[in-house]
């Protein structure tokens, strides 16, 4: 999860911060405003987006760990690779989710 | 029709490559997992990648929430560095020795690392470090690509700045009012 605000010309400003709501990126600041190049944001204008997908990696990952069992643990690595990154993303998903309703 | 996705695609057909080389360079397969796992360098590259993740990520991602790098949080940043650096680290490093004993024990046989387990404590045991590696390294991931992010510097401001009109947002409102006053039949500017 990212967190960034969109200046005038339509470009995406990423920040250094992670915070699980608003109230908590306020809280982190000390204030409900921050500042990027001159132009000062409220912390309502931050917004969160995904990094990237977690699923395609975890699969590869589960599957060269799987090497370790032959071509069988090969197969059960990747589909429980695919399984957990799955439900790591969804669970990224849901905190994006939280933050932007916040 | 929907967009394919094409990592999972990619994903999809690195695995199957993999499981068809097992499958068929089954032997060779087996020699060089075990070279990797005796010789250490898993082991130690891990531990590196798990210390230059956990340091430039905890200097450049700031946060005090639970969204942080951090498994424990003391507050006090380098004693929190060095609890997780040493929680991420113990756990890679156990988790390859115990697939070395179990890889080597189950699938060569020319040596017993675990005395008293049966074959399905041993395929459990594999199973269990396999995750726990698999757990580090996906966790891994995750935080560095959150470092390949070029980030804004910020600084914190005031509500003040924040209603202030600067000279030039006015003049582009200002120009904007006018060019939008202007009628395009006549040419002429109306009175606004």
């Amino acid at each position: 999860m990212k967190l960034y605000v969109t200046d005038e010309s339509g470009t995406k400003k990423y920040l250094s911060l992670s915070a699980s709501s608003r109230s908590d990126l306020a809280n982190q600041l000390g204030s409900q405003y921050l500042a990027i190049d001159g132009v000062t944001y409220h912390v309502s204008q931050v917004n969160a987006e995904k990094t990237g997908e977690t699923t395609p990696v975890s699969t590869v990952l589960g599957g060269a760990i799987g090497l370790v069992g032959g071509m069988p643990g090969v197969l059960i690595g990747g589909a429980l690779g695919a399984l957990f990154g799955n439900d790591a993303d969804n669970k990224d998903k849901a905190r994006i989710e939280a933050f932007n309703r916040s | 029709m929907n967009k394919l996705d094409g990592h999972s695609i990619a994903a999809l057909i690195v695995v199957a490559l993999l499981a068809g080389s097992a499958y068929v360079f089954h032997s060779e397969v087996m020699k060089y997992v075990r070279v990797v796992l005796e010789a250490g360098h898993l082991r130690t590259g891990i531990v590196l990648v798990v210390f230059v993740i956990v340091a430039t990520h905890s200097i450049k991602v700031k946060t005090r929430s639970e969204n942080g790098v951090f498994v424990i949080k003391s507050g006090f940043i380098p004693l929190d560095v060095f609890l997780t650096f040493g929680t991420y680290s113990a756990v890679a490093t156990t988790a390859c020795s115990l697939l070395e004993g179990a890889v080597i024990q189950q699938f060569f046989g020319d040596a017993t690392y675990f005395t008293k387990f049966d074959q399905l404590d041993i395929y459990v045991l594999l199973g269990v470090a396999s995750l726990l590696l698999w757990y580090v390294i996906l966790h891994m991931y995750i935080l560095a690509r959150e470092l390949f992010f070029k980030d804004s510097p910020y600084e914190v401001s005031t509500e003040e700045r924040h209603n202030k009109v600067r000279p030039r947002e006015a003049l582009a409102r200002f120009t904007g009012r006018l060019s939008a006053s202007v009628s395009p039949h006549t040419n002429n500017i109306m009175e606004t």
